[in-house]
C-alpha cells in the first residue's frame, strides 16, 4: 500500500490538515442532518480524505468497507434503452463513483443512481440516517445537462440520498447545483502543513529526516499534499538513510518534458519538431492529459528562457490550452505550440545573435 | 486531371426502345477533359434524344459534381435493369458478372497459391470429414469483389460438392418494426437470426432431412456476417461464432470483408480485427485475398471482350482494370457499361468521323490520356493518395502571374503565393471523395516532410491551420440537436482549411523528391491510449484498492509514475518490512491504538496463516498416499460433495463446514456409507490436528479429483468447522428429475453449467444398492477422472452401466443438452468447467482471509508441479495393472 493511503487520515479527528474545516464537519453531522456538500479545491488538497473521513463520521466503521463494482445500468430513455458502464465503489451506506467517465451518457448515469439509491431507502432501527449518500467526483466535468438533471433529483429525492460532490473548480459547477449545496473550499495545504505531515509520516515509519529535508519535498510538491508525500516515499526507496541535499525524484514524464524542452532549445526545424511530436505521443499513450502535459512544458520551457519572451510564450501556451480543450485531438495543438515557440525563439537567436 | 476543364460534355442518351424515351434514362455524366471520346451510336443519331443537352459549365465550387456522378450512376442502374428486360434480342443477355462467372478453377483471377491453399484445406476436410478432431472453419478475408465466394463455388464444383449458404434473411428495419409492433411481429436482429442459426445447426447438426439424399460431401457457407455495433453485440456475435467454431462438423467458410484499412480507425474495423484474430487463436484457418493484379482483370476482361465479340482497345480495359482498384467484379460491371451502347462495334471505336457537336471537336481528337474520367472509376483511396502528393508536394508557378484585375484584393508581399498548378484544392478533394478528418490527419502525419529544413515559422503556420481544423471539426458541445447539414458545412469547411493551410503555409517547399506517404501514427496513438486507459481503470481496482476512486489524470501522472518507481527499486518492499518496533510513537500519535493492533493482528494471523497453509501442504501428501493406495477417490469426492452440498444460499447456512461428521448427519439416507470416508479422514486429521474438518474434507475432494488424472483445483484453505447440522433432504435426490436439480442447486446459488459440469464427477465410483439403491458404475473405467461420463450419456442405454433418472434429466433438458454435448466432446472444456464449479462448490458461504492468500499465491506453483507428478505416476500405476 502506497504511504498516500497508508497515512490517509481515517477519521476526522485525525486531520492533520483542514483541522478547523474537519471539526465544523464533525459538527454539522453530529448535531443535524447534514444537508448536500461541495467540496473544491485544487488537486492533492484533502478533498477526498475529508469526504471519507465525514461518512465514517457518520455511520462508522461500516463505511469503510467497501467493494469495488463494475455496474451496469439499463436506462430507459424514451424510445430506447441504453446501456452505461460504470465502475462504482460502496459501503452498505454509501456509493461513489465519477459519472463523468460514462462520457455524454453522464446524465443517465446520475439520474439513474441516485433513483435507484432512492427506491431501497435504508432503514434504521431508531429510524434515523435513514439516507444514502452518493458521492460523486469531478463534477465540473460533468455536461451541462447532467448537471441539470443532477438539480432536478437533488430536490426530488433529497429525503433519502444525500450527495457529496467532489470537484476542482466550483465555477463549472452550475449555480443552480452550487446554491443547493453547502459549500466547503478546500484550500491547498500550505508547505508548512506539509512539512508537518511528512514529519508525522517519518516518524510513523522511524525514519531519521535531516533538517530542510522536509522542507524541501514541500517546496517542490507544488503544495499537493499527494505529491508530497508520494515523492517522500519515492525519495525513501531511492536513498535512505536521507542526505541533506538529495536530489528528489521527479516523476517519470516529468523528466521526459524536460528532455523534450532541452530538445527543443537545441534546434528548431521542421524535423525536430517532427520528432517532439514522437515524444509527445509518447506521453499522450501513457495516458498524461494533454493539459498537464502542456502546462508542464510551459515551466520548462520558461525556466530557461529569456526573460523577454516569457509574456509572448505564456500568452500562446494559454492560447493553445484553450484550444486543446475545445478541439478533439490534442496532438494538434500541442504541436503548434511547441511550432510556436520554436518559431518565435528561432527569430529572437537570429536578433541577438545575428 | 487536365488543366482545361471548361465545359462539361452531356452524354447523349438515346432512348432503347423506338417509341419510347425513357426507355434508357437520360445520363448526365460529366468529363472533365477535351480528350474525352463521346461515344455515339451513329444510325440511330437522328432519334438521339438529348433530353439534358444543354452544356453545362462545370462549377468549381458547388458540391454538384459529387451528386451529379451519384445520380448518374442511379440511372445508369435503372437504365441497365431496364435494359436486361427488354432486350430480348442481344446476346448480353445477362449481368455479365453472372455470366462469365468463373466455373472451373482455370477461369479464377485469384492468384493460383491462395486458390490452391484453400482447395488444399477443404480438400482434406471433405476426404475425413468423419473425423470431427479438426477445426473446420476457414475464414476468409479480403476486400469486396476479389472473388472469395467465387473461389468457393469453383473448388466445391471441383471436388465434387454442394455448398449451402447460409440464407440471410431479410433485415427488419427497426422503423418498420415500430410500423409492424402493433400486429405482433417480434423483432429478430440479424444477429438474432444468426444466434439461432448457430444453435440450430449445433443441436441437430446441419443434416436437415433434404440433405440426407446422397449428397457426398457439402461445403456451408456463411457469407454475410451480421453487423454488429457495440460491445455486446459484438460479444454476441463473437461466442456465437466462437461456438459455431466448436460444434460445427462440416468444412465450413466464413467469409469477411476487410474495409479498407486506411478508411477508418474506428471502433468498428478493430471489432473485426479482434473478431479475426480471436477466431483463428480458436483453431480457424485463415487465407487473405489481396486485390486481384490489374493483369489478371486484364485477362479477364479481354477474355469477356472476345466472348462477347466486343472491340475494345487495351488503353480502355487497361483504364478499367486500374480503376477497379482490384475488385474484379467492378471491373467487369464496367466493361459491361461500356459496351452498352446500342452498337457496340461503332460506339466503343473512336468518333473520328462523326463529330455531333463540331465546334468542340477540337476537343476530342485525341486519344483516352491521364485527363480522361471514368464515371466508374473506384479508386477512392488511390486518389486519395493522389491528392494528398499534390497538396503536400505543394507546386506552383515559377513566378507569380502579374494579376491585371483592377478588383483583386491587394495582399501584402508576405501574404502573396504563386498560382497553384493544379485546380482548387477544393475541387481535388471532391474527387478524391476526401474527409476532412482523414485529410487532416494525413497531412498532420506527412507535412513536416514537406517542409524545408530551416522553415520553422512555416511549421508554425501549417500547424495553426490544422488546428483550427481540428477545432471545427470537434463536435459542438451542449447543443442536444446535431445539425447534420451544419456539420457538413463545417466538415467541408474544415477539409478546405486544413488543405489551403497546408498550401499557404509552405512558402517555399523542398523540391519535389520521393517521399513515402505515412499512415497517420495518431491512430495507432490513439488506440493504444484507449487500451491503456482501460488497463488503468482496471488496475484501479486492483492495486488502488483505497478508500477511494481515483481520478484518471491523477492515477496516469502522479500514482502511476510512483508505483513504477517503487516497484522497480524494490521489488519485495512490502508491508512486512516496515517495522512498527518504535513505542515511544505509539503514545504520541494522536490516537491509533486500534490501528496498531490491527496491523499487530493481521502480522499474527498472517504468521499463524502461512503455517497454516503449510500443513494444508503437508495434509495434502498424505491424502494423495492415502487415496492413491485405497483407492478410495470416489468417496473421498463424495464425501467433500454431501458435506459441501447442503449449502443454502437464502439462510447462509450449511456447506463446507465439516457438520458431516455429525452423526445425525452421517446418518442421513443420502450419506449412507460416508461413514467409511469420515474414519479415513479420521487418520489423517491425526497427524495434522491443526487443520479444520471442513478443510479436510474438500481437501480430500480436491485430491481425489486430481489423483485419478483430473483437472487441478483451486483450494483455498480457512473454513470453519461447524456441528450444525441441516436438515435432512437438502441433498439432490437421485430419482427425480430436472426440475428437483435445480431446486437443489439454485438454492446453493450454482447454475445450470454447475449441475452439468458437477455431474461429471460420477465418472468417479459406481452406485451401491446399500448406499443408495443403485447399483453399478456410471463408466467404463470408475476410477478415472475424465468426461466419459458424458460420453456414455449420449450413447444411451448400454450393458453393465447405470443411468440415474437425474442423469437422463441432463439429457431431456435443453439447456442442460448443451453442456453435456459440449463436455461429451471437448474433455478440455469440461475440466475446466469442473475445476471452476467444484471451487465454488467447495466455498459455498465462503469467503478466504486475506492474510492467507498472499501467503498461498507462491506455494500454488509448487503443489501445481507436484500434483501433476503424482497424476502422472498414479496413471501409469493403474495403466501398469491394468495390463497385468
Amino acid at each position: 500500500m502506497l504511504w498516500v493511503d497508508k497515512y490517509r487520515p481515517k477519521t476526522l479527528d485525525k486531520v492533520l490538515v483542514h483541522q478547523e474545516i474537519a471539526q465544523n464537519l464533525k459538527k454539522l453531522v453530529t448535531e443535524q442532518d447534514c444537508p448536500h456538500l461541495l467540496f473544491y479545491g485544487p488537486s492533492g488538497s484533502g478533498k477526498k480524505t475529508l469526504i471519507m473521513a465525514l461518512l465514517r463520521q457518520m455511520f462508522g466503521p461500516s463505511a469503510d468497507k467497501v467493494k469495488v463494482e463494475n455496474k451496469n445500468w439499463k436506462v430507459d430513455a424514451g424510445t430506447r434503452t441504453i446501456d452505461v458502464e460504470l465502475t462504482t465503489l460502496s459501503s452498505t451506506h454509501h456509493v461513489e463513483l465519477n459519472p463523468s467517465d460514462a462520457g455524454f451518457q453522464d446524465r443517465y448515469v446520475v439520474q439513474e443512481i441516485i433513483k435507484e439509491m432512492a427506491k431501497n431507502r435504508p432503514i434504521d432501527t431508531k429510524g434515523k440516517k435513514g439516507f444514502k449518500v452518493l458521492v460523486l467526483n469531478e463534477v465540473d466535468k460533468l455536461s451541462r445537462e447532467a448537471q441539470h438533471s443532477l438539480r432536478r433529483t437533488m430536490e426530488k429525492y433529497s429525503a433519502s440520498c444525500r450527495l457529496i460532490l467532489c470537484c476542482n473548480s466550483s465555477s463549472k459547477v452550475t449555480e443552480a447545483v452550487r446554491s443547493r449545496c453547502l459549500n466547503m473550499r478546500i484550500n491547498a495545504p500550505t508547505e508548512a502543513e506539509i512539512v508537518n505531515v511528512l514529519e508525522f509520516i517519518g516518524k510513523k515509519e522511524g525514519l531519521q529526516l535531516p533538517s530542510g529535508f522536509a522542507n524541501r519535498i514541500a517546496q517542490q510538491s507544488n503544495r499537493s499534499m499527494r505529491r508530497a508525500i508520494l515523492s517522500f516515499e519515492t525519495c525513501r526507496v531511492q536513498q535512505y538513510p536521507f542526505t541533506i541535499n538529495q536530489a528528489i525524484p521527479p516523476m517519470d514524464w516529468e523528466e521526459y518534458v524536460s528532455e523534450i524542452a532541452s530538445s527543443i532549445f537545441k534546434e528548431q526545424s521542421p524535423k525536430r519538431l517532427f520528432e517532439v511530436r514522437g515524444k509527445l505521443y509518447e506521453l499522450l499513450i501513457n495516458c498524461i492529459p494533454p493539459e498537464i502535459i502542456l502546462k508542464r512544458l510551459l515551466y520548462e520551457l520558461l525556466k530557461k528562457l529569456d526573460s523577454e519572451l516569457k509574456h509572448e510564450i505564456s500568452h500562446w501556451a494559454a492560447y493553445y490550452e484553450h484550444r486543446l480543450r475545445l478541439g478533439q485531438k490534442a496532438i494538434f495543438h500541442l504541436e503548434a505550440f511547441v511550432a510556436k515557440f520554436m518559431s518565435i525563439y528561432k527569430g529572437f537567436l537570429i536578433e541577438t545573435f545575428g | 486531371m487536365g488543366k482545361g476543364k471548361r465545359n462539361s460534355v452531356v452524354v447523349i442518351s438515346s432512348s432503347d426502345d423506338e417509341d419510347k424515351d425513357n426507355g434508357f434514362l437520360s445520363k448526365t455524366g460529366f468529363r472533365f477533359s477535351k480528350s474525352a471520346p463521346t461515344r455515339k451510336n451513329p444510325k440511330r443519331a437522328k432519334r438521339l434524344s438529348l433530353s439534358s443537352s444543354c452544356s453545362r459549365p462545370l462549377q468549381h465550387s458547388g458540391s454538384s459534381g459529387f451528386d451529379e456522378v451519384k445520380q448518374f450512376c442511379e440511372e445508369f442502374d435503372q437504365g441497365f435493369t431496364q435494359f436486361k428486360v427488354t432486350s430480348g434480342s442481344r446476346s448480353n443477355k445477362d449481368l455479365w458478372v453472372e455470366k462469365y462467372k468463373p466455373s472451373c478453377l482455370e477461369e479464377l483471377a485469384v492468384h493460383k497459391k491462395k486458390v490452391e491453399e484453400v482447395k488444399i484445406w477443404f480438400e482434406e476436410r471433405l476426404r475425413n470429414c468423419a473425423d470431427s478432431s479438426h477445426n473446420n472453419v476457414i475464414l476468409i478475408s479480403g476486400q469486396a469483389g476479389v472473388g472469395k465466394s467465387a473461389t468457393l463455388y469453383a473448388i466445391a464444383c471441383h471436388l465434387g460438392a454442394e455448398v449451402h449458404e447460409w440464407n440471410t434473411p431479410t433485415p427488419m428495419i427497426w422503423q418498420e418494426h415500430l410500423h409492424n409492433s402493433n400486429s405482433g411481429m417480434r423483432y429478430m436482429s440479424k444477429l438474432d437470426e444468426f444466434e439461432s442459426f448457430v444453435e440450430r445447426t449445433r443441436k441437430y447438426g446441419l443434416v436437415s432431412s433434404s440433405f440426407t439424399r446422397v449428397s457426398p460431401s457439402i461445403i456451408l457457407l456463411i457469407d454475410d456476417l451480421p453487423v454488429v455495433n457495440g460491445k455486446v453485440s459484438y460479444g454476441r456475435l463473437r461466442r456465437c461464432l466462437h461456438l459455431l467454431l466448436q460444434s460445427i462438423r462440416l468444412p465450413t467458410a466464413i467469409l469477411i470483408n476487410d474495409y479498407s484499412r486506411y478508411e477508418s480507425v474506428d471502433q468498428h474495423s478493430r471489432y473485426w480485427e479482434e473478431l479475426q484474430q480471436s477466431l483463428q487463436n480458436a483453431g480457424a484457418y485463415k487465407v487473405t485475398f489481396n486485390p486481384i493484379t490489374v493483369n489478371s482483370i486484364k485477362r479477364v476482361l479481354s477474355k469477356i471482350c472476345r466472348g462477347e465479340r466486343l472491340e475494345v482497345c487495351d488503353e480502355q480495359i487497361d483504364d478499367i482494370a486500374k480503376a477497379s482498384g482490384g475488385d474484379i467484379r467492378h471491373a467487369i460491371t464496367s466493361l459491361q457499361y461500356l459496351s452498352l451502347k446500342p452498337h457496340p462495334m461503332y460506339s466503343l471505336s473512336f468518333p473520328t468521323g462523326l463529330p455531333a457537336y463540331p465546334e468542340e471537336n477540337g476537343n476530342y481528337s485525341g486519344h483516352l490520356d491521364e485527363g480522361f474520367f471514368l464515371p466508374f472509376g473506384k479508386d477512392a483511396t488511390l486518389s486519395l493518395f493522389h491528392a494528398l502528393g499534390k497538396f503536400l508536394h505543394n507546386k506552383r508557378e515559377a513566378q507569380s502571374l502579374v494579376t491585371s484585375d483592377r478588383d483583386a484584393i491587394l495582399l501584402k508581399e508576405k501574404f502573396v503565393r504563386c498560382p497553384l498548378k493544379m485546380d482548387a484544392p477544393e475541387l481535388v478533394l471532391r474527387q478524391a471523395h476526401g474527409q476532412a478528418r482523414l485529410v487532416a490527419d494525413f497531412l498532420h502525419e506527412n507535412v513536416l516532410d514537406f517542409l524545408s529544413e530551416e522553415a520553422i515559422k512555416d511549421a508554425w503556420v501549417v500547424n495553426t491551420y490544422l488546428s483550427d481544423t481540428d477545432l471545427l471539426l470537434s463536435p459542438p458541445t451542449g447543443g442536444l440537436v446535431r445539425k447534420f447539414e451544419a456539420e457538413n458545412v463545417t466538415q467541408s469547411v474544415a477539409a478546405s482549411i486544413a488543405v489551403r493551410g497546408v498550401l499557404f503555409g509552405n512558402t517555399n517547399p523542398v523540391s519535389s523528391r520521393w517521399h513515402a506517404i505515412r499512415r497517420p501514427a495518431l491512430w495507432q496513438v490513439e488506440q493504444s491510449l484507449w487500451h491503456n486507459k482501460l488497463q488503468l481503470l482496471s488496475q484501479r481496482r486492483d492495486v488502488h484498492a483505497s478508500v477511494s476512486l481515483n481520478k484518471l489524470s491523477i492515477l496516469a501522472a502522479e500514482l502511476k509514475p510512483a508505483l513504477n518507481w517503487l516497484a522497480h527499486r524494490v521489488p519485495e518492499d512490502t508491508e512486512g518490512e516496515i517495522d512498527f518496533s518504535d513505542d515511544e510513537y505509539r503514545g504520541t500519535s494522536l490516537d491509533d491504538k486500534d490501528d496498531e493492533i490491527d496491523n499487530d493482528e493481521i502480522e499474527d494471523c498472517a504468521m499463524a496463516g502461512k503455517e497454516y497453509v503449510k500443513e494444508i501442504e503437508r495434509a495434502r501428501r498424505d491424502l494423495r498416499a492415502l487415496i492413491s493406495s485405497k483407492n478410495c477417490a470416489p468417496i473421498m469426492l463424495r464425501l467433500a460433495w454431501h458435506d459441501a452440498g447442503t449449502y443454502d444460499a437464502k439462510t447462509k447456512t450449511g456447506g463446507p463446514n465439516g457438520s458431516i461428521r455429525n452423526e445425525a448427519e452421517y446418518k442421513h439416507a443420502a450419506n449412507n456409507g460416508l461413514k467409511i470416508a469420515i474414519d479415513l479422514c479420521e487418520e489423517v486429521k491425526a497427524k495434522h490436528p491443526k487443520i479444520t474438518y471442513a478443510d479436510l474434507y474438500q481437501l480430500a475432494g480436491v485430491v481425489a479429483v486430481e489423483v485419478t488424472g483430473g483437472p487441478t483445483i483451486d483450494f483455498v484453505p480457512g473454513r470453519k468447522d461447524s456441528m450444525v447440522s441441516p436438515n435432512e433432504g437438502r441433498l439432490p435426490d437421485a430419482s427425480k428429475g430436472a426440475s428437483h436439480l435445480r431446486n437443489v442447486f439454485y438454492r446453493m446459488g450454482l447454475s445450470d453449467q454447475d449441475i452439468v459440469a458437477l455431474s461429471g464427477g460420477h465418472t468417479l465410483g459406481r452406485a451401491h444398492r446399500e448406499r443408495s439403491g443403485f447399483e453399478g458404475p456410471w463408466t467404463r473405467d470408475p476410477l478415472k477422472f475424465d468426461n466419459s461420463y458424458f460420453v456414455e450419456l449420449l450413447k444411451g442405454d448400454s450393458e453393465g452401466l447405470l443411468k440415474l433418472p437425474t442423469d437422463k434429466a441432463l439429457m431431456e433438458d435443453p439447456e442442460f443438452r448443451k453442456y453435456v454435448n459440449l463436455y461429451a466432446k471437448d474433455e478440455e472444456a469440461f475440466f475446466k468447467d469442473y475445476a471452476a464449479s467444484h471451487k465454488r462448490l467447495s466455498e459455498l458461504g465462503f469467503s478466504p482471509p486475506s492474510f492467507l492468500t498472499s501467503a498461498l499465491k507462491k506455494t500454488i506453483t509448487a503443489v501445481a508441479v507436484a500434483a501433476t507428478l503424482v497424476v502422472l505416476s498414479y496413471i501409469c500405476e493403474v495403466n501398469r495393472r491394468e495390463s497385468e
